[in-house]
C-alpha cells in the first residue's frame, strides 16, 4: 500500500477524495461529543463545571504523544526506506503536533487557575509536554534551517528519531524530579475519577481529535507537495531563461 | 519501490557479471544523480579498466562533482548502480586540509587516517613530486589556493599503485610548471595500472590521450 | 584503532593551534556565574543554595557556545569526505570528535569549577560530588552536542539551531546531574549519580550511529 502512495500525484488525488469524509466525520464527532461534553454530563463534584476542560485537554495531551510517535514512525520509514512520503507526511505532522501540544498546555492553564491559583504550576505531566513541545518546535526548525529546502529532510527525521528514544527518558527523569521537589502533590491532574457518563464525551472527543489530525495531516500533505511542484517548475524555469539564445550543444540525451 | 528493488538487484548481478568477465575495475551502470529534489543526471553508463583515464566534461551544472562524490560514496545515486573494485582517493572542490596545519601535518595526519606511508621519507617524497617543499612548514591559512592544491594533489602520491583517482578540477589554480609536474604524476600512476577520472575544463594529462565522458545539462532547454 | 587516535590527535593540534579559543570559553563561563550574583543580588545566604543549579547552567551554556565548531571546519575544508573514504568508521571519527571537543571544551571548564564555584558561595564539602557529577554531565552534554552540530550543521541559524535541538534533550541531564552534586550522607554513589551515568550510556549508543547518518552523505552545498 505504502508503493502505492509513493507517488505525489497520486497521494494528490487520493487525498482530494478523503479529505472532505474524513473531516466531516471529525467534525460531527466534536460536536457531538462538545454536546455530550458541556450539557449532558455530570460536573465534577469537587471541581464543578472547570473540570468540562478534560474534555479537551485530555485528547489534546493523548494527540501530542500519538503525533509525536507517529512522527517518528514517518521519520523510520524515511531513513531506512526512503520513502519519498514519509518526509512529506514528517512535515505535515509536526506543526499539527505542536498546536495539540500547545492546546494541552493552554488548557491545563484554563484548567489549572480556578484548581490551583496560579496560571502556571510545574506540574509533571504539563512540564513535559512543555518539554514535548521544545521537540516538536526543533523538528519543526530543523526541517526548515536550511537555504535548500529539501537539505532539511534527513536532519529533521534523524532529529525525530532522537526525539522519540528520548521521551520516556524525560518523561522519567521530570517524575523524579516533580516528586523529589514536591513532595505533596498539589492535585493529580487527571484525576478525576472516570465515571461512564464522563467516558462517553470523551471517547466522542477522543475519535473526533483522531480524526481531525487525520484530515488536518492530509491536507498539509497536500498542501506541501503542490509546494514542491511550483519549486520544482520554478527552478526549471530559471534553468530555461539562463541560457542564451543561440543554440546550444545537442547530446545524447534527445 | 519492490519492482524496481527487484530491477536494481537484477542489474547488479547483471554488472558484477559483466564486470567479472571484462575486467572493468569500475562500472558506472545506468545511474541518475539527484541533488535534493531535483534531478541533475540520468542515464550515465561509464567503464573504466587498470590504466585508463577520463576526463569528465560539461557545463556548469550538469553534475561533474556530483558524480564524483557519488563515485566516492558521498551521494547515493538515485538509480542504477556504482561498482569500484579498487581503492579510491578523492581530492574534490575542496582540498581537504585544515589552515591551522602546515602542509606536512596535513599529509601526515592523513596518511595516518588511513594507515599509508608508514616512512616519514614518502611523505618527503610526495610534498617534492608537487615541489612544495619550500612551503611545507608554513600553516595552510597563508598559502595560495595554488599552493594549497599541492598538497591536496600530494595525497595522490601517498595512495596505493592501482587506486582510482577521483579528481575535481585538478589543474584549477595551479601555474604550468605545476599542472605539468601532474600530468607527470598522473602519467606514472596510469602506467602503474592506476585509473583517473577527472572533472575538467582545462586541459589534462594530454599525453595520456584520456578519454572524454561529456555531461549534458539535462535541466536546460534542449536546443 | 590508530586512525581514531590520529583523529584525535588531529583535533588537538588543531585546537591548539588556536589555543586562545580555550580562553574564550573560560571566560563565557564566567561571565554568564557573574551574572546570576548581579541579578539576584549578592547575599550568600540566597547563592549559596542556588549556586550547584547556577553552575551547572552557566556550564551547559559555555559548552553549548562551542558546538558549531564541531563539525563545521571538517565540512568546510572537505575532511569529512576523507573519513569518509577512509577505514575509519563514521561512528567511531564522531566518538573521536567528542573526546576531542570534551578535552578542550569540558575539561578546562571542569577544572575551573572550584574557583569560580566560589563566586556563588559554593560549599567545600559539595565540590567533590559536584565536579564528579559535572565530569559526566559535560561529557553527556558534549555527545548530545554531537547530535545536534550533525544535524544543524550547514543550517542557516546553525548556532541557535543547535541550541534549539541539544537543550530539552539535555534537561535529564540538568535534573539528574544537579541532585547528583549534592553528596548523599556517607554514600559516594548516590542513586541520581547511577541515574546520570545511565542516561550518559543512552546516549553513548546513540549520538555516534545518529551523527554518522547525518553525516553520511553531508556536503558543504559547493560545486556543480
Amino acid at each position: 500500500m505504502f508503493d502505492y502512495l509513493a507517488n505525489p500525484t497520486r497521494f494528490v488525488r487520493i487525498a482530494d477524495v478523503l479529505f472532505r469524509p474524513v473531516a466531516i466525520l471529525a467534525t460531527g464527532l466534536i460536536l457531538v461529543g462538545l454536546y455530550f461534553a458541556l450539557f449532558a454530563s455530570p460536573a465534577d463534584y469537587q471541581q464543578g463545571d472547570t473540570v468540562r476542560i478534560m474534555y479537551v485537554h485530555v485528547p489534546a495531551a493523548w494527540l501530542a504523544v500519538l503525533g509525536y510517535v507517529a512522527m517518528g514512525v514517518c521519520a523510520l520509514f524515511y531513513i531506512v526506506w526512503r520513502h519519498p512520503l514519509a518526509d512529506i507526511a514528517l512535515r505535515a505532522m509536526a506543526p499539527v503536533g505542536a498546536l495539540f501540544a500547545l492546546l494541552t498546555l493552554v488548557t491545563g492553564s484554563l484548567w489549572g487557575k480556578p484548581m490551583w491559583g496560579a496560571w502556571w504550576v510545574w506540574d509533571a505531566r504539563l512540564t513535559s509536554m512543555l518539554i514535548l513541545f521544545f521537540f516538536y518546535v526543533a523538528v519543526i526548525a530543523l526541517a526548515n534551517g536550511f537555504d535548500r529546502a529539501e537539505r532539511g529532510s534527513r536532519p529533521a527525521a534523524l532529529l525525530a528519531l532522537v526525539g522519540v528514544l528520548n521521551v520516556p527518558i524525560v518523561k522519567f527523569s521530570v517524575d523524579w524530579w516533580n516528586t523529589l521537589h514536591q513532595p505533596a502533590s498539589l492535585i493529580r491532574s487527571g484525576g478525576v475519577s472516570i465515571d461512564p457518563s464522563m467516558l462517553t464525551p470523551l471517547l466522542f472527543m477522543l475519535a473526533g481529535f483522531h480524526l481531525y489530525f487525520v484530515a488536518l495531516v492530509i491536507l498539509r500533505m497536500k498542501a506541501l507537495l503542490i509546494e514542491r511542484r511550483i519549486t520544482s517548475l520554478q527552478l526549471r524555469q530559471a534553468r530555461q531563461t539562463a541560457k542564451p539564445v543561440h543554440p546550444t550543444n545537442t547530446g545524447p540525451n534527445a | 519501490m519492490s519492482s524496481a528493488a527487484a530491477n536494481t538487484a537484477r542489474t547488479n548481478a547483471e554488472t558484477n557479471a559483466k564486470t567479472k568477465a571484462s575486467n572493468a575495475l569500475l562500472r558506472l551502470d545506468n545511474i541518475a544523480i539527484m541533488r535534493g529534489q531535483r534531478l541533475i543526471q540520468q542515464s550515465l553508463t561509464h567503464d573504466m579498466k587498470a590504466g585508463g583515464i577520463t576526463l569528465v566534461t560539461g557545463p556548469n551544472g550538469s553534475g561533474k562533482s556530483s558524480l564524483l562524490r557519488a563515485i566516492a560514496g558521498r551521494l547515493a545515486p538515485a538509480q542504477g548502480s556504482i561498482d569500484c573494485n579498487v581503492p579510491i582517493l578523492y581530492v574534490g572542490h575542496q582540498d581537504g586540509l585544515s589552515p591551522a596545519l602546515n602542509g606536512r601535518q596535513n599529509l601526515q595526519s592523513w596518511a595516518k587516517l588511513n594507515e599509508y606511508a608508514s616512512a616519514d621519507g614518502e611523505i618527503e617524497q610526495a610534498i617534492d613530486a608537487l615541489n612544495a617543499t619550500n612551503f611545507a612548514d608554513l600553516p595552510v591559512r597563508v598559502l595560495s589556493r595554488g599552493q594549497r592544491r599541492r598538497f591536496a594533489l600530494a595525497r595522490l602520491c601517498l595512495g596505493p599503485e592501482q587506486a582510482l583517482w577521483l579528481l575535481d578540477e585538478p589543474s584549477a589554480g595551479l601555474d604550468i610548471d605545476t599542472s605539468q609536474l601532474l600530468d607527470r604524476v598522473i602519467s606514472r600512476h596510469l602506467d602503474k595500472g592506476g585509473m583517473v577520472m577527472a572533472a575538467t575544463h582545462l586541459p589534462l594529462a594530454p599525453q595520456t590521450r584520456p578519454a572524454i565522458l561529456a555531461l549534458n545539462d539535462i535541466n536546460g532547454a534542449a536546443a | 584503532m590508530n586512525a581514531f587516535i590520529q583523529q584525535i590527535q588531529r583535533d588537538l593540534a588543531i585546537a591548539w593551534a588556536s589555543r586562545l579559543d580555550i580562553g574564550v570559553i573560560l571566560l563565557f563561563f564566567v561571565i554568564i556565574v557573574t551574572m546570576f550574583p548581579l541579578a539576584i543580588g549578592p547575599q550568600p545566604e540566597i547563592l549559596r543554595p542556588l549556586a550547584v543549579p547556577l553552575l551547572w547552567i552557566a556550564a551547559f551554556l559555555s559548552i553549548l557556545a562551542g558546538f558549531d565548531r564541531l563539525f563545521a571546519a571538517d565540512l568546510r575544508d572537505g575532511w569529512l569526505d576523507q573519513v569518509a573514504l577512509s577505514k575509519l568508521p563514521l561512528f567511531a571519527y564522531v566518538i573521536a570528535k567528542a573526546v576531542a571537543h570534551w578535552l578542550v571544551s569540558g575539561l578546562p571548564l571542569l577544572l575551573a569549577v572550584p574557583i569560580v564555584g566560589l563566586l556563588l558561595q559554593v560549599e567545600s564539602a559539595v565540590l567533590p560530588s559536584l565536579v564528579i557529577a559535572l565530569l559526566i554531565g559535560t561529557a553527556a552534554l558534549t555527545l548530545l552536542g554531537v547530535i545536534g552540530a550533525s544535524l544543524a550543521s550547514g543550517a542557516r541559524q546553525a548556532g541557535g539551531l543547535m541550541a534549539l535541538l541539544v537543550l530539552p534533550l539535555a534537561l535529564p541531564v540538568l535534573i539528574f546531574g544537579v541532585l547528583a552534586s549534592q553528596p548523599e550522607a556517607g554514600s559516594f554513589m548516590s542513586p541520581h549519580l547511577k541515574l546520570l551515568a545511565a542516561v550518559l550510556m543512552v546516549l553513548l549508543a546513540i549520538a555516534p550511529p545518529v551523527a554518522a547518518a547525518a553525516l553520511a552523505e553531508a556536503d558543504d552545498d559547493g560545486g556543480a
